[in-house]
């Protein structure tokens, strides 16, 4: 029998002092008349950056959530509105009809030349840009933002939008899309298959950027309340977007022969997206919310590993999307020399699991679920195993899908420092949180070769080289680790028994580093337990970390700070979401 | 009427540009979320901290903090607040009186903290809303013509707009009192009478904040363009 929701959400409380003391003992479990529970994997586990650099999308991704909630909500999706010439230019509105309010994507099509398009953040020009508008626009509000969105950074929105993006043709595919169709055809499947979009976001600014709406006033809508909701509709829609302008421009370039997409070559494509830096500093920025999100995880996994026993159908579930994830990781590929050995290995993970649960009758033991866990952490790559994570969370939707209501958080009341805490409360809290920290010798210059700053012209996060570049001394409080051995080191010249008052108003440039060791007293999931300035460092798992929380998958990293993903690639088409399964990220053999 | 930004770009351009004038990354993030609370408050909060930022720029830290807040070796509140230098800065007052609100919280008496020479005093008011609930308090601030009641639900007073929007005064006395309904208070006008969603900023004080904020960024190199952001130039599919 499943557990339910009322369990899983009892874990939401755990706290540190549950995670140690919580036994790992299944024998003594069997021996008590009290159900084992899981524990929850430990932060110190967790939170680095090897293993968050290696989580996939999940139950719990932000993508999956919104089309679930569209599906069973019967959201009503169309364009409403299509005006653009032969030539690919033009405006076109879609609208996301919800049971309270409506959203409208509002496109901006332009005529690009090949030589133009740039996925850099510093790039002044795409093929389309995009706005997310709260309601349904007026002919006034379209002229008003045809002045302003193709701009992008450079132009303003109001507070009417809730979303300003872009995105550019892959030039290789769309250009054979076009032609494709265009003489009748459909594209080349092949073809198709190795890139997966027909056209890549290059941002996706929301959360109050260039005018935009504040996301706090978003948080009553049920619909948005939940992180990049709003980000997620906007992939969602324009994504069919790359569809009607293709067919369009075949179309125009040959009425007469012309066709269009079938669905399952529409279905097979997502949206591509290049992410930079911009989207690293996000998970330092925000401990709390960071930290509940993988708290969600977690507590997923843990309430899946308590189950005592499999059902039929979960068990058969389960089998049949690792089949299907094999297939998936078959067509995963990278230019990326880490990430082609990683998915070598990925792939025999996913091969090794499947022979496993072929010849083990796992599910026929006291906590199936636990001992496939298990079984994965002890022979799976990091790769591997977090893939196992999401895995096992699929079958499991009536446990799993409510936790998505707690991976969102009001940080304003959780970023005040508590100034009477005494100082050797401060010390005890960076003894838990940061032993690594304490331990490192941030006089070594391998420990501090980065910093993170912020550029100048863009107003984007980048990392530099701190004895090879200029501009340390503007850099970025993001070394939280730095930083708390800092604070550390300045509490031991303090009585113990003094308020951190007095400490931050002497030394102020550790105020930003007691608020944080503070708030990680409440969220033990909100820091990254490594070095983020350490020349080891591979910024590209933030990254990852932060695209598998939306929902991207195939990673292929360009370098270590910069990666291309898909989105919403094998999603269910616009007018079939009400009936769609909820599985289609492991999609069936076509 | 002036442009209006988000709050969040409120909040940003405001952290930045405290960073940019000096002040330390904690107290320019203080900054930026007590200017935004005062901003939905109705207050023109960022162009009062526009106008506070050459001075922070032109003096030291230790010039223009409290030269001290608690008495030696124990957690009892000074009562009076001075800078070392000539004038008390609204931030470094305005995080340090947040840290001992939090001090004196839950006490059945009242506490009075007179704060000497001190540059924008109702800029402190911002600091201290958040740890008001907490500490189970409210604050009163007189300085000049302006008596203002900052509770856990706003800020309140009777005086106009003008009476707030001081760039110095010689004193601002802080009371510390144990919690009250707001609207068991006299003052209970709020300051504004709807939240506003957006901050207005005056063209002069944006350009003030964009030039300081400029000062918390690092000039892009070609070098730094390609390997600080990790991308290159080409766009190969």
């Amino acid at each position: 029998m499943r557990q339910t929701q009322s369990g899983a959400k009892s874990a939401v409380a755990a706290d540190k002092t549950q995670l140690h003391h919580r036994s790992e003992s299944k024998a003594a479990a069997w021996q008590s008349p009290v159900a084992w529970q899981a524990p929850l994997r430990s932060p110190d586990q967790v939170m680095r950056l090897n293993r968050l650099g290696s989580f996939h999308q999940s139950r719990l991704s932000f993508l999956r959530v919104l089309l679930r909630r569209m599906a069973n909500e019967r959201w009503q999706l169309r364009r409403t509105h299509w005006r653009v010439d032969a030539c690919g230019v033009g405006t076109a509105v879609y609208e996301a009809k919800g049971p309270v309010r409506t959203y409208s994507l509002i496109a901006f099509a332009r005529a690009l030349a090949d030589e133009d398009r740039s996925d850099r953040v510093i790039a002044t020009a795409w093929d389309a840009s995009f706005a997310l508008f709260d309601g349904v626009p007026t002919e006034h509000d379209l002229q008003r933002l045809s002045a302003q969105v193709p701009l992008q950074e450079a132009g303003r929105i109001t507070r009417s939008e809730i979303t300003l993006s872009r995105a550019n043709r892959s030039v290789r595919v769309f250009d054979h899309v076009r032609q494709a169709l265009a003489s009748g055809q459909q594209p080349d499947s092949a073809l198709l298959d190795e890139t997966g979009y027909l056209m890549r976001t290059t941002a996706v600014y929301g959360s109050g950027k260039f005018g935009a709406l504040d996301h706090r006033f978003l948080r009553d809508r049920q619909e948005l309340a939940m992180p990049f909701q709003a980000e997620m509709l906007t992939v969602y829609l324009i994504r069919q977007f790359t569809f009607d302008i293709v067919e369009h421009l075949a179309a125009a370039d040959s009425p007469e022969s012309a066709t269009t997409l079938s669905d399952s070559t529409k279905r097979a494509l997502g949206v591509g997206n290049a992410t930079g830096l911009g989207m690293a500093p996000f998970l330092i920025n925000h401990p709390a919310l960071f930290n509940n999100w993988i708290l969600a995880r977690e507590t997923a996994l843990q309430q899946v590993r308590s189950l005592p026993q499999a059902d039929v159908e979960a068990a058969s579930d389960f089998s049949r999307l690792v089949s299907r994830a094999q297939r998936c990781a078959n067509h995963w590929s990278s230019t990326h020399e880490r990430q082609q050995q990683r998915i070598t290995q990925y792939r025999q993970d996913l091969s090794q699991l499947a022979n496993w649960l072929a010849h083990d009758s796992c599910f026929d033991r006291p906590y199936p679920w636990n001992a496939i866990f298990s079984w994965a952490q002890e022979q799976l790559s990091v790769e591997g195993q977090e893939a196992v994570v999401s895995l096992l969370l699929e079958p499991h939707g009536d446990i799993v899908d409510e936790l998505a209501s707690m991976m969102h958080i009001d940080e304003s009341e959780h970023d005040v420092l508590d100034g009477a805490m005494t100082v050797s409360r401060i010390m005890q809290l960076v003894e838990a949180a940061f032993p690594d920290a304490l331990a490192t010798d941030f006089g070594n210059r391998e420990q501090t070769a980065r910093f993170w700053y912020v550029s100048a012209d863009k107003l984007e996060p980048r990392l530099g080289e701190r004895y090879q570049e200029p501009g340390a001394a503007r850099e970025s409080p993001l070394a939280a680790a730095r930083d708390a051995a800092a604070l550390y080191a300045a509490c031991q010249q303090f009585d113990s028994h003094e308020p951190i008052a007095r400490l931050v108003l002497k030394h102020p440039e550790l105020r930003h580093a007691a608020r944080r060791i503070q708030a990680l007293s409440r969220f033990p999931y909100a820091e990254i337990q490594d070095n983020l300035i350490a020349a080891s460092m591979q910024p590209i798992d933030m990254l990852r970390c932060k695209l598998s929380f939306f929902g991207a998958n195939h990673f292929d990293p360009k370098s270590d700070r910069w990666v291309r993903i898909t989105l919403a690639r094998h999603a269910p088409l616009m007018d079939e979401l009400a009936s769609a399964s909820d599985d289609w990220i492991y999609p069936p053999a076509a | 009427m002036n442009p209006d930004y988000s709050l969040g770009e409120t909040e940003s351009l405001v952290t930045r540009a405290g960073r940019g004038a000096g002040l330390s990354w904690g107290q320019a993030q203080d900054a930026g979320k007590a200017v935004v609370r005062l901003a939905v408050q109705g207050l023109p909060a960022a162009d009062w901290f526009a106008a506070l930022l050459p001075s922070i720029e032109a003096t030291p830290y230790a010039d223009r903090c409290p030269a001290s807040v608690l008495e030696q070796g124990g957690v009892g509140i000074k009562r009076l607040w001075e800078a070392s230098g000539s004038w008390l800065c609204p931030v470094a007052v305005g995080c340090s009186l947040a840290d001992v609100v939090l001090l004196l919280g839950n006490q059945s008496n009242r506490s009075i903290i007179e704060v000497k020479a001190i540059r924008w005093p109702m800029l402190v008011a911002g600091f201290v809303l958040p740890v008001l609930a907490r500490a189970n308090c409210q604050v009163r601030l007189q300085f000049g013509q302006a008596d203002v009641l900052v509770g856990h639900t706003g800020v309140f007073c009777e005086k106009v707009l003008v009476a707030l929007s001081v760039s110095q005064v010689d004193e601002l006395v802080v009371t510390v009192e144990p919690d009250a309904p707001s609207d068991a208070h006299p003052r209970n006008q709020s300051v504004y009478p709807s939240t506003p969603s957006r901050c207005e900023l005056d063209p002069g004080s944006y350009q003030r904040l964009q030039a300081f904020a400029l000062n918390a960024t690092v000039p892009s190199t070609a070098s730094s363009s390609m390997t600080g952001a990790g991308a290159d130039q080409i766009d190969d599919n």
